[in-house]
């Protein structure tokens, strides 16, 4: 079977690390856009496989000009395989590439004070101004991001952005700002990481 | 790259940062202990966890239509007060096994905590 990592464009080399079960990295290469592959029989701990996956793609990232991480799990009996795949969606897979060109994933979780046990005499109505305004100074640090970045995408209390790389390091001052303001407010933020949230083509 | 350079891409945190991301040591889900003497505290840990992800998610919901201004006054009262009791009622099930507001979560490893 083969194990597919990422799309890329511009790959300049494969990075030295293996891939799953040790195997070592290849390139398939499709039209303008190149697939990172392995060799994988498969039935190895999940776990372990999917750390191996990120540490590949990762990798990539910093070897590239783009790259589109792939689900892991996606696996192809032969490379005629993937290749009949990857030739029915080779334009939107290299469309969606050049607009990820110098781009990252920055990921912002946030969440207001810990809430305490409400008062007995509390009205509804007080509970419920009182959830609004810890929500508020969390989405004024999100609306401040998303004006640094591309694209957003939220799920539950975390944001992923897509920033570029030039921009990273302003964006993290703009988060540390929001810290520094807000002290009651839990704030982590992490990356660059590879742009998994931001990998749909169509 | 490497696991650690992985693990140290923390670019700023501020708070209890501990509240969203997991240790290293507890990076692979917690199972339900099978003691006979701690399974239900481990059982009502697991329900009170998604219970508490429900109730997040609902008060995120009302709190998106009070802003859109479909709710009218009777309506947040009566929401508000829902959402306080059961606040209250979780806070009455956590002491009752014993459980602090941190173990209500799961730690989804890379992913973070599930709440």
């Amino acid at each position: 079977m083969i194990h597919l990592y990422a799309f890329a464009l511009g790959l300049r080399g494969l990075p030295d690390i293996t891939g799953l079960e040790d195997a070592p990295l290849a390139s398939q290469c499709f039209g303008g856009v190149t697939g990172v592959v392995s060799a994988s029989a498969g039935g190895a701990d999940a776990s372990v496989d999917a750390a191996r996956h990120g540490l590949v793609v990762e990798a990539l990232v910093d070897r590239a000009r783009a790259v589109l991480p792939v689900r892991f799990g996606q696996r192809f009996s032969s490379s005629e395989e993937l290749a009949a795949l990857v030739g029915t969606r080779s334009s939107s897979l290299l469309q969606r590439l050049e607009q990820l060109v110098d781009c990252v994933e920055i990921g912002v979780r946030a969440r207001g004070p810990e809430e305490h046990p409400p008062a007995a005499d509390a009205t509804g109505v007080d509970y419920m101004r009182r959830l609004a305004a810890r929500r508020g100074v969390v989405e004024e640090l999100h609306r401040a991001l998303r004006a640094r970045a591309l694209e957003a995408r939220a799920s539950a209390d975390s944001v992923s952005y897509l920033v570029r790389r030039g921009d990273v390091s302003d964006f993290a001052k703009e988060v540390k700002r929001h810290i520094v303001r807000h002290p009651e407010l839990t704030i982590v933020c992490t990356g660059p990481w590879a742009p998994y949230s931001f990998a749909e083509a169509e | 790259m490497s696991y650690a350079e992985i693990d140290s891409r923390l670019i700023a945190a501020g708070g209890e940062p501990d509240r969203v991301i997991g240790m290293p040591a507890s990076a692979f889900p917690r199972r339900v202990s099978a003691d006979p003497e701690t399974v239900e505290r481990g059982l009502a840990q697991l329900v009170l966890t998604l219970v508490e992800l429900l109730r997040q998610l609902m008060e995120r919901q009302a709190l998106r239509r009070m802003d859109e201004g479909a709710l009218d006054d009777d309506q947040i009262e009566r929401l508000g007060q829902t959402f306080m009791k059961l606040a209250q009622r979780m806070e009455e099930l956590k002491t009752e096994f014993g459980l602090r507001d941190e173990d209500l979560n799961l730690d989804l490893g890379p992913l973070g905590r599930l709440v």
